[in-house]
């Protein structure tokens, strides 16, 4: 009976470890909990005060950090993360940081009106969400960091839209039919993402496009060349070989949708490439018939339709004006 | 520390059907991993930092420690006439001394068999030519320590219950911490207590629970920030004794004392 009571005793100094622990938990807690808002790393704006639309275009990147107020995972990341020296220091001097807090008090005021607006431009459903954008208001990349995010990812989701900033200010000239502008910043991109970058294909398809527009077939040839050396995975090659061949001129539009459906899929970019190509040679109703079309299909694609309509309401303006 | 225990815990693994386990485990991930890195032209260089984030993430050991250390914890083992010992001591055993071997012996499990998968991943990122671009840091390898010996204590906590009632106790705390708070947010804000808004204070509860149920730990954030913030690290070490220290008294309340 003694034996049994003996091994069934509880360690002492376990209890109280467990105890004192649980004790300072509470009470850093709630010291830490009533000092919110008072380390400030980094510099955060608030939406009202700066000018989010008439933005020059060659200043920073805006950073987006759509909060709420009093949630855990929110608080998590404003204590570790969002204090890490090498994240303070790439913010404060690279981006315009932005943040958007979610509080109760703002529902009905201009503020809080502001906020819900960028919340619904940016599709935020959950917080904390981080979004970077050019200038312009156009979405670089989104990070949704519900469960909390550390550190190094952070810091890499960063250095990532650092590096996509030339590929989607590339994107937005395309969208705007600059088709030289486009051309030189998915050029100087290229330059500097190396091989490995997951948008490389992609970029480089369409600055052979947007040069192609320009008529620089030259150019076209030299771009699409060094690309189908290099190729991340082996479905890269359903893509950018016959989408190479239709800006070489090696197949044309019909050819390329058989092409498509050979390999057993269609994607929206085959209509956008085909409708530009029309546009190029004239036929402006094939070009819009084309463009509508990357709405249907196989995949969605964000990013292509953003393009085709930009297209459209190029086209639609230069009709107007013509009328 | 009992070595008995301790070691019998390794031996535990020794079933045909956890080795399977085991090894399917070890083999698959980093297999599906290396597999489209395999298709890309040889002159393409691909960040593989991600990759080792992957393994030495917090979520990584707990699903390792739920996946292999909580057989060889104390599961109640039931004959018509109530437990029965697996294994008999030659000496009486403190029953924290049981959970403590139980606890560090499945640390040690957790870190083997995310270290072994990095070998096997390793090897093939090497064969394919590919082993230079893939480094691990010491902040990743002492995170990877310290979360596998916390999701082990909440592994052994949790087992230290009788079988159903564990299991009832992990699926209990797993809803309120993780699925709750996510439900809640669909549901439209209609009941207010006194003045207090309802969803707000479900959702206050239930992130408490979750910072008892999930409290990992990240050295980067003690050696790389502008102010250092003692909460996770508190929390980290007040979890891992509160789990060891419940096993424990759980385990001193059992009507028999066993051991597998």
């Amino acid at each position: 009976m003694d034996k049994a009571r003996l091994t069934t005793s509880t360690p002492v100094w376990l209890i109280l470890l467990a105890t004192v622990c649980l004790g300072l938990r509470t009470i850093v807690w709630a010291i830490e909990s009533s000092q919110r808002g008072e380390v400030t790393g980094i510099k955060w704006n608030e939406p009202s005060k700066i000018d989010l639309v008439g933005r020059d275009y060659q200043s920073k990147l805006i950073l987006y950090y759509f909060t709420s107020e009093g949630l855990e995972s929110c608080k998590t990341m404003n204590n570790t993360s969002l204090l890490n020296k090498d994240i303070v220091k790439l913010v404060n001097e690279e981006f315009l940081p932005v943040k958007i807090e979610n509080k109760q008090s703002e529902e009905n005021t201009d503020t809080g009106k502001l906020k819900k607006e960028l919340q619904q431009k940016f599709v935020v459903f959950t917080f904390p969400t981080l979004v970077v954008s050019l200038p312009s208001g156009k979405e670089i990349e989104t990070r949704n960091a519900y469960a909390g995010v550390s550190a190094k990812p952070l810091l890499r989701f960063l250095e990532h839209c650092q590096r996509r900033e030339g590929y989607s200010r590339g994107l937005d000239y395309l969208a705007h039919a600059k088709y030289a502008e486009a051309a030189r910043s998915f050029e100087s991109w290229l330059s500097t993402a190396g091989d490995g970058t997951k948008d490389t294909i992609d970029g480089a398809l369409y600055c052979a496009l947007s040069y192609d527009m320009l008529g620089d077939n030259n150019k076209v040839r030299v771009i699409l060349d060094k690309t189908l050396q290099n190729k991340r995975y082996s479905k890269d090659r359903k893509w950018t070989e016959p989408l190479a061949e239709l800006l070489l001129g090696k197949l044309d539009g019909e050819g390329l949708i058989k092409e498509c459906d050979r390999q057993g899929y269609r994607e929206p970019r085959v209509y956008y490439f085909i409708g530009m190509l029309e546009l190029k040679h004239g036929n402006v109703a094939g070009a819009i018939e084309n463009l509508r079309l990357t709405e249907k299909g196989t995949y969605t694609s964000s990013e292509i339709y953003g393009l085709a309509d930009g297209q459209i309401n190029v086209i639609n303006q230069v009709n107007v004006g013509k009328n | 520390m009992n070595k008995a225990v301790f070691l019998y815990t390794f031996l535990r693994l020794a079933q045909p059907a956890t080795i399977i386990k085991l090894v399917l485990f070890v083999l698959a991930i980093p297999t599906a991993l290396v597999y489209p890195l395999q298709q890309a032209s040889p002159g393409v260089s691909i960040d593989l930092e991600p990759l080792v984030t992957f393994f030495a993430s917090p979520v990584m050991t707990m699903v390792v420690s739920f996946m292999f250390v909580s057989s060889s914890i104390g599961n109640t083992k039931s004959l018509d006439d109530g437990e029965y010992l697996a294994l008999l001591f030659s000496r009486p055993l403190f029953r924290s001394t049981y959970v403590f071997s139980k606890w560090l012996a499945g640390s040690l499990l957790v870190c083997g068999v995310i270290a072994l998968q990095l070998l096997y991943f390793i090897i093939l990122l090497n064969m394919i030519g590919r082993g230079a671009q893939f480094s691990i840091g010491l902040t990743e390898v002492a995170n990877l320590i310290l979360n596998a010996f916390g999701a082990a204590a909440l592994v052994v906590m949790i087992h230290a219950f009788p079988a159903k009632t564990g299991v009832i106790l992990f699926a209990a705390l797993f809803y309120l911490s993780f699925a709750a708070p996510l439900m809640l947010d669909i549901i439209p804000n209609y009941i207010s207590l006194g003045g207090i808004d309802f969803r707000d204070t479900v959702k206050a509860g239930c992130n408490i629970l979750r910072g008892f149920m999930y409290s990992p730990i990240d050295v980067d954030v003690y050696l790389n920030s502008i102010k250092v913030v003692w909460l996770p690290a508190i929390s980290f070490i007040s979890n891992t004794a509160l789990y060891l220290c419940i096993a424990v008294i759980v385990m001193d309340n059992r009507e028999f004392f066993y051991s597998n």
